[in-house]
């Protein structure tokens, strides 16, 4: 964890910014930040562990988001629902995140070859072919998100995100944990301020003697 | 079939080509990142909620700008200390040296005492020169910290500032003359009479900075507690919806706003942060209190 994000926490923290705000401000984020940024404002012992699932952490973000009632839920939810978006997001996240070329470098070869053969039956028989017809029929799309669905779901069971919601809305106290950053708030500045103190204390003094030591020039 | 083939190649050749550069282009990559929080619609409804209107890439690009200038500041506080220490070391040392050879110049008679009097010459200048030295940089010091401390205002800033460059402007005023090979001790003596007449100013200028420092760092401290203040009170209104009595709480965050505008020293600023951590702990208790009682009902 960099401490650029720990500033930024931090800072935002310290002007009063909703756990939410703070979230939103880390879109796109690496993981393992992504991670320690919600451990660090929201104390979730659930992105604990080496490697957490995406699901784990979408819970956490979720989590972190009905405590403010912010649109990140409806996000989460509208994500889920907007399904083609979902599966294209979801392959390029798995390519992604398991940084596997191979596979990225695949998923370009089979679309530069559709392309590519689109185009030329196009252009040399002149024929009436257009390319939505070869690349985007139903069946292919619907053959693809199977594969897809087949790989990259398995970790966004949209259920159990919906019960962790329900559940987590029910609790009336959800946001008891803002009190622990007001009160780190406190702290940090009450910090500060002892450290300027002591600064401008180290200004007192250091220069005393120079007048009596001037004297034995004369 | 062949010539089919040639075309085909021509075709895909250069779309591999692309989407390799795609894949392996850094930026790219990062675009391709995955979105683990939001997507843009929910940025852009935070942001609207926030009132911000940077993206989160501009975001952290400026970021990253404030955190090289807070560096930066940080490294010419440090410097401005350490040139300050530095020149005071140099300053006792000039110093043991001057006293050494002026002692042997006063015990001398003679030929041995004339013979002296250019050592003690060089040494006296260079003894002036940095005492001198020390209370530029000791001010130098100061500057520093004022104009790359977060916690200053311009206006002390501006003020301590034009205080100090003309403190420093008087007393480097008072030796112009010590660069010279040809200062005689007499000149040596002068001028050094002109910088303890100096002195008193001097002192005078770096006690009122200070407490011009003193003061600022109060009144920061203060907008701070009345600001985290502002934060309880909305999470007293949020609890006390909820059904939580926090009558006491709020009576209490009441007292103590009235002791941080109060507070007019340091340590009724330390009182005032104490009292405030009090408030939190006395609402965080009540707070754990009722959940716990609506559990048990549950």
């Amino acid at each position: 964890m960099n401490t650029r994000f720990e500033e930024t926490i931090l800072s935002l923290l310290d002007t009063g910014a909703e756990h939410a705000d703070i979230l939103s401000q880390f879109q796109g984020v690496e993981k393992e930040d992504a991670r320690t940024i919600l451990r660090m404002i929201e104390g979730l012992e659930a992105v604990e562990g080496p490697r957490p699932s995406t699901q784990v952490l979408a819970k956490a973000i979720a989590k972190a988001s009905v405590t403010q009632g912010n649109p990140i839920r409806s996000m989460i939810v509208e994500q889920r629902t907007n399904t083609f978006s979902a599966y294209i997001r979801s392959f390029i996240t798995y390519c992604t995140m398991q940084k596997n070329i191979a596979i990225g470098a695949g998923g370009v070869l089979a679309l530069a070859l559709v392309i590519g053969t689109a185009g030329y039956f196009f252009s040399t028989t002149g024929q009436d072919i257009i390319i939505d017809d070869l690349a985007f029929n139903e069946e292919t799309l619907e053959q693809d998100v199977a594969d897809l669905d087949a790989f990259a779901l398995d970790d966004m069971d949209v259920e159990a995100d919906m019960a962790t919601l329900a559940d987590f809305s029910s609790t009336p106290f959800a946001r008891s944990d803002d009190l622990d950053s007001i009160d780190t708030a406190l702290n940090t500045a009450f910090e500060e301020f002892e450290s300027d103190s002591s600064d401008i204390d180290s200004f007192q003094g250091g220069d005393d003697e120079v007048d009596q030591d001037l004297r034995t020039i004369s | 079939m062949l010539s089919y083939m040639k075309q085909i190649t021509y075709i895909l050749t250069p779309l591999v080509l692309l989407g390799m550069l795609v894949v392996a282009s850094p930026a790219q990559a990062s675009s391709l990142r995955p979105n683990i929080s939001v997507d843009t619609t929910v940025q852009a409804d935070a942001n609207a909620l926030s009132g911000r209107s940077e993206s989160a890439v501009e975001l952290r690009a400026r970021l990253d700008v404030e955190k090289r200038e807070r560096d930066t500041r940080r490294e010419e506080m440090e410097d401005a200390r350490t040139e300050y220490e530095d020149t005071r070391q140099e300053y006792k040392d000039e110093r043991g040296a001057f006293l050494d050879i002026r002692t042997r110049w006063n015990t001398a008679t003679g030929e041995e005492k004339h013979a002296l009097r250019a050592d003690v010459t060089v040494r006296a200048k260079a003894f002036l020169d940095k005492s001198v030295a020390t209370l530029v940089t000791k001010l130098n010091r100061i500057k520093a910290w004022v104009q790359n401390h977060p916690r200053i205002s311009d206006e002390v800033e501006a003020e301590v500032t034009i205080k100090i460059d003309a403190e420093i402007a008087a007393i480097e005023g008072a030796v112009t003359s010590l660069e010279s090979e040809s200062t005689t001790l007499e000149e040596i003596q002068a001028m050094s009479a002109r910088v303890r007449s100096r002195l008193a100013t001097y002192h005078e200028t770096v006690q009122e900075i200070i407490g011009k420092m003193k003061d600022s760092r109060i009144e920061h401290a203060q907008t701070k507690l009345l600001d985290i203040a502002t934060q309880i009170e909305a999470r007293i209104v949020y609890y006390t919806d909820l059904g939580v009595d926090l009558d006491s709480e709020r009576e209490h965050l009441a007292r103590v706003k009235a002791q941080v505008d109060a507070a007019g020293t340091a340590e009724e600023i330390r009182a005032s942060f104490h009292a405030m951590q009090e408030v939190i702990a006395e609402l965080k208790a009540s707070v754990k209190a009722s959940a716990e009682a609506q559990a048990e009902i549950q």
